[in-house]
């Protein structure tokens, strides 16, 4: 890894930078919520948040996209190659992307995401958690990788780390100093603080063997209350799930195919054809969105949004707790 | 040949038929594309024809309307209910199970016995009904895909998630945490969460999510945050009083 | 590439198969292993994934749709000459190297005939490496026999054992019965393994609805017929194809598969291993 230093009264050359190699997409604080949005100005990025609505997923693999036109049978990619820049994404979510990498790029990859990553600087910068973090007993406390520069908060400036080809010319622009030992010594104990303040704790140890013998009873236990409205998979940094369908225009000739981040919450998640359902109820659903998160392999990263923003106030560790057969 | 299609009403505020005349931008181009045989409330012009597609707004609630709508359907091959009226009986729904017609009828007119009328019911009560699309009133952008697919003989595809995909989708905050009674999760989505959006709360014109929304843990949900139940059975009933656990609700 | 991206293929020719199911051949060239699968675009409509019907070894390559769905519907409406979009394959398919020097002993139930159609074509094609050649094959009634000609000359042939049973007697069911009575009977299935010889050194290949595989997968344990020689195909929503949108994916806890890439073909050791995979 290269380091750099940066003060912080050089972050506007930085965003310029940035700027001009592409759209920059950072945390704005609007209406009570921090959410990523184009922005123009520094001033308006909030530097200081602890978690946005929707994770910085949404530039890589939006929300919805168009992904082909057709006319007649004949079908065309739809594509637009622009240049973007994330900046101030936080180790958790930094770990979510590369959580996506591994499905997206994994071949054959997905074409959209894979350019949009390509096209995309990532900026990371250290956080400000809350009581709803777990990131440091998922693996997701820290990024050692997936971004090309990294910002970390020492009071008067930044130790940048430098995570590529791109992050490294840009940290040989005059306004950044070398960063030696002593930086890296300051921002470890800075990120030993900052890790502090995550309290709390998931025990994952057996988590996919105890999911998998859970009884149903438990199993309804634990989602009772459960809407089934998949806001839990739609807020996480690491759902990939999409669902696809064609639009068709008046002229019943012309149309597009569109893309939606889908929940496997949702009743169409496994409905096949001629109405067999292989996941019926909440029951089997909430097996799978768990299996998913923290069975097979941990795929969580402890941002705490799904807990955060679920309507019925269902929390995540508490869910896996009652599992493990604690607290019950 | 142009598909042959006809547009009803019955008893509702034709605010779906409306809401079809509004579309200006397409209105020529739907128009152009199919063969429109009766538009009730376009025209009172009113061919006896046969339907490719019998796109039919409002509830049934009279004996001559479930007549009417039973010759429509012999008609039709396809008959799309469009609103919540036909969808699921609508506003004028909401008493069902709670007042007969007849107390409704000696309220407003003096006599239980000034016509022969039923209780509010989506067509669904009478008739087949191929596709639904929901909604008061129903959305043009969904209204116009739909009508492109059904053109072509094709069904729809119909939405169902909750108002609340959509709703994170446009990142919005969510109103149930903010203390609103909120029907978002168990609405049929595709109207992109129109009034959350705006902060303002769902408030279910979309009718519930058949068979899928989990009604009893909405009740948990609501009363743990206080609501009053004959306030949440009230919201319920609004616009899907006929859907038979809402109908339960006490 | 864009794996998104469909490709044309034009439909030479439609047949109706049974009143619900009809095989329609296309104009495309791949080599694809017996039991992998296309997802097959009409545009305006959608996407489905529809297992190939046909070997390799046999041109032009055949998909056998039952209309269930949207997709569907709208394939059954094409005429010859008619485009559709189509992606893949996809999918392991039928491991029929392996599967060499062995007897294959083929279990489908329905449209389950539709993929295992292509196992038994690839290997009557390569008749030699392969040892003998059994086909179970359980259907509703006579109307709802997919292949029909193709399997009844098979049944006078010594190509391939067939072993038909029924759950509606109707006169062709009744007459067959009464000429095969060795090889036709009455009921599900798992009513044929009573007619069978089960070499536990043979290699069981099983297709069917969703409900059938419990039955066949338990039957076959009860006859002390190794899980590993157990090769079964599931169906699951395989929206993308590509292990992308996790639609298909199978199992609970520490081990869950895709049906799309990891599949659509299991053995009997995943049915053991994965929750839910077979029900």
């Amino acid at each position: 890894m290269r380091y750099a230093k940066l003060a912080k009264a050089d972050l506007p050359k930085l965003f310029q930078s940035l700027k001009s190699r592409g759209e920059v997409f950072a945390p704005v604080e609007e209406g009570g919520k921090v959410t990523f949005r184009k922005v123009d100005d520094l001033k308006e990025v909030k530097l200081e948040y602890t978690r946005t609505l929707l994770p910085p997923k949404k530039l890589l693999l939006p929300p919805e996209e168009e992904i082909l036109r057709y006319e007649g049978e004949e079908y065309r990619e739809s594509f637009e190659g622009k240049k973007a820049v994330l900046f101030g994404v936080h180790h958790c979510d930094v770990n979510g992307l590369l959580k996506l990498d591994r499905v997206f790029l994994d071949s054959p990859r997905d074409e959209y995401y894979a350019r949009r990553r390509e096209n995309t600087l990532v900026v990371g910068i250290s956080c400000v958690p809350d009581r709803y973090c777990f990131c440091t007993s998922v693996g997701s406390g820290y990024a050692t990788t997936g971004f090309d520069l990294f910002l970390h908060d020492l009071g008067r400036e930044y130790l940048v780390r430098v995570g590529s080809g791109e992050g490294y010319r840009l940290s040989k622009e005059g306004y950044f100093q070398e960063a030696g030992k002593k930086e890296v010594e300051q921002a470890a104990r800075m990120e030993e603080r900052r890790m502090g303040k995550v309290r709390r704790r998931i025990n994952l140890a057996g988590m996919g063997d105890l999911i998998e013998t859970e009884g149903k009873e438990g199993w309804e236990e634990v989602s009772a209350k459960c809407l089934a409205c998949g806001t839990c998979n739609l807020v996480c940094p690491t759902c990939q799930c999409y669902d696809v369908s064609d639009l068709l225009t008046l002229d019943v000739r012309k149309g597009s195919r569109v893309r939606r981040w889908d929940s496997c919450m949702l009743k169409r998640h496994a409905l096949v054809a001629g109405g067999l359902n292989f996941r019926p109820t909440v029951v089997e659903r909430t097996v799978n969105r768990l299996s998913c998160k923290v069975g097979e392999e941990v795929r969580c990263v402890g941002c705490g949004r799904c807990t955060v923003y679920c309507p019925a106030g269902i929390d995540f560790v508490e869910m896996l707790s009652a599992v493990r057969g604690e607290a019950r | 040949m142009k598909p042959k299609v006809g547009i009803f009403g019955f008893t509702g505020c034709a605010g779906d038929q409306l809401m079809i005349l509004n579309l200006e931008d397409e209105l020529l181009d739907l128009v152009g594309a199919l063969d429109l045989k009766s538009f009730t409330m376009a025209s009172s012009a009113v061919e006896e024809s046969d339907y490719d597609v019998a796109f039919v707004e409002g509830s049934i609630t009279t004996p001559k309307q479930k007549q009417k709508l039973e010759e429509i359907r012999k008609r039709s091959k396809l008959l799309v209910a469009i609103g919540d009226c036909a969808a699921w009986g609508g506003v004028q729904a909401s008493c069902n199970g709670i007042l007969k017609v007849e107390e409704k009828m000696k309220e407003v007119y003096g006599s239980d016995k000034v016509w022969e009328i039923y209780e509010s019911k989506p067509l669904s009560a009478y008739v087949k009904v191929d596709f639904v699309l929901p909604g008061c009133p129903i959305e043009k952008e969904e209204f116009l895909r739909a009508a492109a697919s059904l053109l072509r003989g094709d069904l729809p595809e119909a939405v169902d998630y909750p108002v609340c995909v959509e709703c994170k989708l446009r990142e919005n905050g969510c109103l149930m945490l903010e203390g609103k009674l909120c029907l978002g999760p168990l609405t049929v989505g595709g109207c992109r969460a129109r009034c959350p959006s705006l902060g303002v709360d769902c408030i279910g014109c979309r009718g519930v999510i058949e068979g899928e929304a989990r009604i009893k843990s909405a009740l948990q949900v609501f009363r743990e945050a206080g609501f009053k139940p004959d306030y949440v059975r009230a919201r319920l009933r609004m616009f899907a009083a006929n859907y038979p656990e809402i109908l339960e609700v006490k | 590439m864009n794996e998104l991206l469909p490709r044309q293929a034009k439909v030479l020719k439609v047949e109706e198969q049974t009143p619900i199911e009809k095989l329609l051949q296309l104009d495309v060239n791949l080599n694809h292993r017996p039991g992998q699968f296309l997802e097959v675009s009409v545009a305006g409509v959608g996407e489905a994934p529809i297992s190939i019907c046909s070997s390799p070894t046999r041109k032009p390559l055949e998909v056998c749709v039952r209309r269930v769905g949207r997709v569907t519907a709208a394939l059954h409406r094409l005429s010859p000459g008619a485009k559709v979009g189509i992606r893949g394959p996809y999918g392991n398919g039928f491991p029929m190297e392996a599967m060499k020097g062995s007897d294959l002993i083929l279990i489908s139930g329905g449209l389950g005939m539709a993929p295992l159609r292509g196992v038994l074509q690839y290997a009557l094609d390569h008749r030699k490496d392969y040892g003998e050649l059994s086909l179970l094959y359980g259907i509703r009634d006579y109307t709802l026999m997919l292949f029909k000609d193709e399997i009844m000359k098979l049944m006078d042939s010594k190509e391939c054992r067939v072993y038909l049973s029924y759950e509606k007697e109707d006169e062709v069911c009744k007459n067959l019965k009464k000429k095969h009575p060795e090889c036709v009977c009455e009921g599900v299935v798992t009513k044929l393994f009573g007619m069978v010889d089960l070499n536990p050194e043979a290699y069981a290949v099983v297709c069917g609805p969703p409900v059938m595989y419990r039955f066949v997968f338990k039957e076959l344990m009860d006859r002390n017929f190794p899980p590993e020689r157990i090769y079964m195909t599931m169906e699951r929503r395989m929206k993308c194809g590509i292990g992308k949108c996790r639609h298909c994916v199978v199992g609970a806890g520490t081990s869950m598969r895709y049906v799309c890439k990891d599949g659509p073909v299991f053995t009997g050791v995943d049915a053991l291993q994965i929750k839910g995979l077979i029900g």
